[in-house]
């Protein structure tokens, strides 16, 4: 047998024309249809439902869930649930269930990132009402839950001011993808030598048009700022 | 390594090839990927052997056309190389669309 195209012959060149010559089938298909495709069908669903829902990515501990946790106190009369992405455990589904919200808890195992499926499959868990707000805490991960849709409104990049001015450059395609950067910690500041202007501005230069909120979660500053764009997101859907 | 997304990627790839073009014998699957796409085509080289191995495509070869970055600036309006986001155009702007590049793309198939 040909050890290169697999034909009955004895192994001979594939240089030239003859009878077996590879024939060209053009897909052009984008590698993420399959999750996109998912992905369109929520979003639509989505819309008609009244639902905005925002999809959170950061770094593992930059403050995700201490955000979701401070945030939904902070918005006592709306309906909000979240979904909660993690390689496994459902501790953060614990923390945001003691805020008296609805949670479901999303295990990736050795996945790294959320995909549409995930969602569309546990969607119907959290029985969500006409104009909700739902989070979805992606899995901690700055680099591939940038590339996959998950029918949300709009991705909301988090960076703690512990991680480096530097880090919207090194991980510029989350900060590309986001319509907001919520830079979280910020009573660290001053204690971790870290200088947050210099931190959105590198944000900026890589995404001009983000909204940006600085924010120290349990303290409460930037909190209002953050919520009155939660509130915004939720009129467009209405 | 190679990284658990490129392997998702590598897996859509043969799902969209086998729905595409049945039991037909695939020698190459070409694709198209841009430079600022946030895929590691070293990680799909690797990956790709492995991640289609036992599917109805094993046996075939990668062939990865690479795409450079181009943006055209939102100020100036002229297009150039964009090396990394974040970087400015020659104008000083940073407001900068991404007009190549950005590719992520099964192009084609080459079949027996
Ligand atoms: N000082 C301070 N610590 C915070 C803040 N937000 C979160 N943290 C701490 O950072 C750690 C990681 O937070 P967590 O919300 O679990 O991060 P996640 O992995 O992004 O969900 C925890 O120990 C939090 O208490 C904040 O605003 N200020
Ligand atoms: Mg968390
Ligand atoms: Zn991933
Ligand atoms: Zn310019």
């Amino acid at each position: 047998m040909c050890r290169t195209c697999g034909c009955g012959a004895a192994d001979h060149d594939h240089d030239h024309d003859h009878h077996h010559r590879s024939r060209r089938i053009a897909l052009e298909t984008d590698l993420l249809a399959r999750n996109d495709r998912i992905a369109e069908a929520l979003r639509a669903r989505f819309e008609h439902d009244g639902i905005a829902v925002l999809n959170l990515i950061g770094a593992p501990g930059a403050g995700k869930t201490a955000l979701l946790e401070h945030t939904l106190r902070k918005l006592p009369a709306a309906s909000i649930a979240v979904i909660e992405g993690d390689q496994a455990t459902d501790r953060d589904a614990r923390r945001i269930a003691a805020t008296g919200r609805r949670v479901v808890q999303v295990n990736t195992g050795a996945g790294c990132h959320l995909e549409a499926g995930m969602i569309e499959r546990r969607l119907g868990e959290l029985g969500l009402a006409r104009r909700s707000l739902l989070f979805v805490e992606n899995v901690g991960n700055l680099v591939c839950p940038a590339l996959f849709d998950l029918g949300e409104r709009a991705k909301v990049a988090v960076v703690s001011v512990a991680e480096g001015e530097d880090k919207p450059l090194k991980y510029p395609h989350v900060i590309r993808a986001a319509a907001a950067l919520v830079v979280t910690k910020m009573d660290l500041a001053p204690h971790v030598d870290a200088d947050p202007a210099l931190l959105i501005e590198n944000a900026r230069r890589v995404n001009p048009d983000l909204a940006v909120f600085p924010v120290a979660a349990a303290r409460g500053e930037g909190m209002a700022e953050w919520c009155a764009w939660l509130e915004q997101q939720l009129e467009g859907v209405r | 390594m190679t990284a658990v997304h490129e392997l998702a990627l590598i897996e859509s790839v043969v799902d969209e090839v086998v729905a595409r073009i049945g039991d037909q014998r695939v020698a190459i699957v070409r694709l198209e990927i841009g430079a600022l796409a946030g895929v590691s085509v070293e990680a799909l080289r690797t990956g790709f052997d492995v991640c289609i191995e036992g599917t109805p495509i094993a046996g075939a070869s990668l062939d990865v056309v690479e795409v450079a970055a181009v943006a055209r600036c939102r100020s100036c309006g002229s297009e150039a190389a964009l090396a990394a986001y974040g970087a400015p155009c020659a104008c000083g702007g940073f407001d900068r669309e991404l007009i190549a590049g950005g590719e992520l793309l099964l192009k084609e198939v080459e079949v027996y």
